[in-house]
């Protein structure tokens, strides 16, 4: 079920909330359980399993770790070992076998299946988790229930963000809902909503219309826009979903850490990774890079470490080749940035402005990258960009893809990555009038993010194909 | 219209039809007034524990201080958005808005078993009937109609009231083979119609973004039907009434602002060109002209088999109000056959028709098979033979062009003359003649 549907807005959202906000204190948990399995349940009630075993795992794994100490490296080993498996079977398998088909002229046949959603989110929570308790940084989950709230909460469970145990053991076995939490939630969902539905898909249709045709097909500046339309919509989309996990987290009573912090304001890349995903690059620090011995190594060898986390990234972001690029090209501008210093250096306006424009570059290209169907693709898109291809076949110019309502998203969203609006949730109530004029802000957005959401359903069928 | 007051509107129509919602119909609690007993309990009960449960849930927030006013009613109308759309379920089973089914509600167990599309199935049924989706979708349309220019993922807006559907826009280029296949595929054809004495005739009707004029945006490549004509021109020559058309343009509408389809006049150019090449065969063919209808003027769109007049589809995949695509002072050329009481026409299948006009000019017998365009094509070509089978080669069961799929028909029939007809954008179909 995904936040932007009507199931989940109109019908399992009110449900919950109701469900939740009326029952007991002892019984919220269970209602929140209740309702993440059937929220997972919901799209494939097949990949439940899989979910479920993963916790089983997880919690039996944490237990023995708890109970054999002088074990504990053995039986965390084979409890990751187990998650990645699962990881592995479902969503790089194919892609292994396809590339050893390719490179030794085999022909074994590609396993018929689909990836669960939301496991690599999941799987990374429940190893984070073992890690924490091998590490004695967290008290083992005696209860399973509670634990299987931990890496099932729905809020957080297809998109995150990758809660940490430890960040939320104290919030699972005692939270406090309040009407401040609840408004505040409320508000911040309906932001992550309109992120999504009003910015995130309007610029989406216009990066497919652009990026659905050979290179051939469009110019030099149309390039360019569906380069920062694809830009754009992924930060609305992925942020949006973040605030609404974030939102929906207030409303049980939840505080889950932030997952974007305005990364297109970025002026190294070393900055981005800071600000992009923290979730994630917060998980893949502690339990890849500091392991791996962090700077606290040679040169040489923190650099190495540098290149295995980047291209864990790239692999963890899906089985294909353009996603291991990208992650190595963003690793690559990584590594030189930390031996040059690049990151640190100050200057003045002009020199600042030249590292936005060399930040914005590399993350632009970057997800050019990450959006082409192949990497033969994406060489011939940024070739475009910059007009080194023939231009024969040009069949529309720039207006044919974006309208006036699309450019009007294009400067909202250019306007929305900057903290312009960082404090309006944070108004105090004192400033009475900015106070209301946020609100009914919130109102509106809430509508017309509704409407929006509503005309994905409207489908007339029309008799032209056919 | 300020957007203050388009706001308001909205909001107005958005809130009476949420009251709607809960007044449309009286809530009776039994039939003839009486009030029943057990009912009223039954009611009261859990009506009663909820609100106490409500308030006491309400004084046991941790409130420090009065809450702002601001939060309370944000609070409120964004609860009252979340519930009122499950209040009340649309229990049509068909939406004539979207001329589809609506979704049905999905069994949870199929043949014992757990049906694992439920969720699935769930969300396609409340997706289709929630309350309050007109209004939202209407809202939708309204914010896009705000600009002039209008476009979702299906249709866009351009200047002067013309609307374009994507696929209209946007052309797969043939790949060599693809070219191979379409040119085995005629010959095929071509040595069928020679061996059953047939003459054969194939005419594409040039893309509706050529006749769009003055659009903001300009197009550059060019008909990918030319690609196909141009690689089988020296085994069959393709009617492409491109500059017939054009001319046709100057003084007419020959594509409709609002939906894709052809116009009758623009049809009626299409015509000639056809006719023009069919007299290469037949010398003593005699066309019906213009002087052989009653010509009348509409604003409304009719392409269809049915024939009726309405706003067109394109219009309504933006889903426009009917003022928005209906534009009066543009006006379409239409037809009615002055002897139309001489013909019989009988759909015998889908929109398959055949014609009979004894008393035509020429005494042959043609077969015309085609996608929609064939429909407005027929005004005039239906007219012009003794006896006439048009058949819908794009049906919902099969869109293919094969021999095999009309050999028995055609033998059945034994026309004179066999033509295809479809617009450029069907030409990729071309490639489904080889099967």
């Amino acid at each position: 079920m995904l936040f932007s549907s009507v199931s989940f807005l109109f019908m399992f959202l009110p449900l919950v909330c109701a469900a939740y906000l009326l029952v007991r204190r002892e019984l919220k948990n269970d209602v929140l359980l209740a309702a993440s399995i059937l929220f997972y349940a919901w799209g494939e009630p097949r990949y439940l399993a899989v979910m479920l075993t993963t916790i089983l795992i997880n919690y039996a794994g944490a237990v023995l770790i708890d109970r054999y100490r002088s074990r504990g490296k053995l039986i965390l080993a084979l409890s990751v070992v187990a998650d990645l498996s699962f990881l592995f079977y479902f969503k790089y398998f194919n892609f292994v076998l396809t590339n050893v088909n390719s490179l030794f002229h085999a022909g074994f046949e590609p396993l018929n299946v689909v990836m669960p959603i939301g496991i690599s989110f999941y799987t990374f929570q429940a190893m984070s988790y073992l890690v924490d308790v091998y590490r004695g940084e967290t008290p083992v989950q005696k209860s399973v229930y509670k634990l299987a709230l931990y890496v099932s909460l729905f809020p957080q469970l297809i998109a995150g963000p990758i809660v940490k145990y430890r960040d939320v053991a104290d919030q699972i076995d005692g939270r406090e809902e309040s009407f401040d939490k609840v408004a505040y939630g409320a508000k911040r969902f309906t932001v992550g909503l309109a992120k999504k539905m009003l910015i995130a898909n309007t610029l989406g249709a216009v990066a497919d219309k652009i990026f659905g045709q050979p290179v051939l097909l469009f110019d030099t500046p149309t390039a360019w826009i569906g380069a920062f339309a694809y830009a754009f919509q992924l930060y609305y989309d992925f942020s949006g979903y973040s605030d609404m996990a974030i939102g929906l987290g207030s409303i049980f009573g939840f505080r889950f850490l932030e997952n974007f912090n305005y990364p297109y304001i970025s002026k190294s890349i070393t900055e981005f990774w800071r600000r992009w995903h923290i979730s994630l690059s917060t998980w893949f620090k502690e339990y890849l890079y500091i392991p791996l011995g962090g700077n606290r190594v040679s040169k040489r060898r923190n650099l190495f470490n540098l290149f295995v986390v980047f291209l864990a990234t790239g692999v963890w972001h899906g089985a294909a080749w353009n996603f291991v690029v990208w992650g190595l090209w963003h690793g690559l501008f990584i590594i030189v940035e930390k031996a040059t210093g690049f990151a640190k250096k100050e200057g003045g306006r002009a020199f600042t402005a030249l590292k936005h424009v060399y930040t914005i570059a590399v993350f632009l290209f970057g997800w050019i990258l990450f959006r082409a169907d192949t990497v033969r693709y994406a060489s011939q898109y940024v070739r475009r960009m910059f007009g080194v291809f023939r231009k024969s076949d040009v069949a529309f110019d720039l207006s044919y893809y974006v309208d006036r309502i699309e450019i009007l998203a294009f400067i909202a969203a250019f306007v929305c990555a900057m903290p312009v609006f960082k404090n309006m949730l944070t108004v105090p109530p004192e400033r009475k009038v900015l106070y209301a004029l946020v609100n009914v802000w919130m109102i509106l957005l809430f509508v017309l993010s509704a409407a929006f959401v509503a005309a994905s359903t409207y489908n007339p069928f029309i008799y032209f194909r056919f | 219209m300020s957007l203050f007051k388009f706001l308001r509107g909205e909001a107005a129509s958005l809130l009476l039809s949420a009251a709607a919602v809960f007044g449309e119909k009286p809530l009776y609690l039994q039939a003839g007034g009486k009030i029943s007993v057990v009912l009223l309990t039954a009611c009261a009960l859990p009506t009663y524990l909820l609100i106490r449960k409500a308030v006491s849930y309400a004084a046991s927030f941790k409130t420090v201080g009065r809450r702002p006013l601001a939060d309370v009613v944000y609070l409120c109308l964004f609860f009252v958005f979340l519930f009122v759309p499950m209040m009340k379920i649309n229990k049509a089973d068909r939406s004539q808005q979207e001329n589809r089914m609506l979704a049905p509600f999905p069994a949870l167990f199929e043949n014992g078993t757990l049906n694992t599309k439920f969720g699935e199935g769930f969300n396609s049924w409340f997706s289709d009937r929630f309350a309050l989706r007109r209004n939202l979708i209407h809202l939708h349309a309204r914010l896009k109609t705000f600009d002039r220019y209008v476009s979702n993922n299906k249709a866009f807006t351009g200047r002067d009231g013309w609307q374009f559907t994507a696929t209209e826009t946007r052309q797969k280029k043939f790949k060599p083979a693809e070219l191979d296949a379409v040119r085995q595929g005629i010959e095929k054809y071509k040595a069928f119609c020679r061996e059953n004495k047939i003459k054969c005739y194939i005419e594409i009707v040039p893309r509706k973004i050529d006749f769009a004029k003055n659009q903001i945006f300009k197009v550059k490549s060019p008909d990918v039907a030319l690609t196909v004509i141009d690689a089988v021109k020296d085994v069959f020559p393709i009617v492409f009434p491109y500059d017939e058309m054009q001319k046709a343009d100057e003084k007419d509408f020959v594509y409709f602002k609002t939906d894709h389809h052809w116009t009758e006049w623009g049809a009626y150019a299409g015509y000639r060109a056809l006719m023009r090449e069919m007299a290469k065969d037949f010398p003593a063919l005699v066309p019906v002209s213009e002087d052989d209808y009653d010509v009348f003027y509409t604003d409304n769109v009719r392409a269809e088999v049915e024939r009726k007049f309405w706003k067109g589809q394109t219009c309504k995949q933006l889903n426009l109000p009917e003022k928005k695509c209906v534009d009066p002072a543009t006006k379409y050329k239409n037809y009615t056959f002055k002897n139309e009481k001489d013909v019989t026409s009988v759909l015998y299948r889908d929109a398959d028709k055949i014609f009979k006009y004894p008393k035509a000019k020429n005494k042959l017998k043609a077969m015309l098979i085609g996608n929609s365009f064939t429909e407005n094509f027929a005004s005039f070509f239906a007219y012009t033979f003794r006896e006439t089978k048009k058949i819908r080669c794009n049906t919902p069961r099969n869109d293919e062009l094969a021999l095999s799929r009309f050999k028995d028909e055609i033998l059945d029939f034994k026309p004179d003359v066999l033509v295809f007809l479809f617009e450029s954008l069907y030409t990729e179909k071309l490639t489904t003649l080889k099967d």
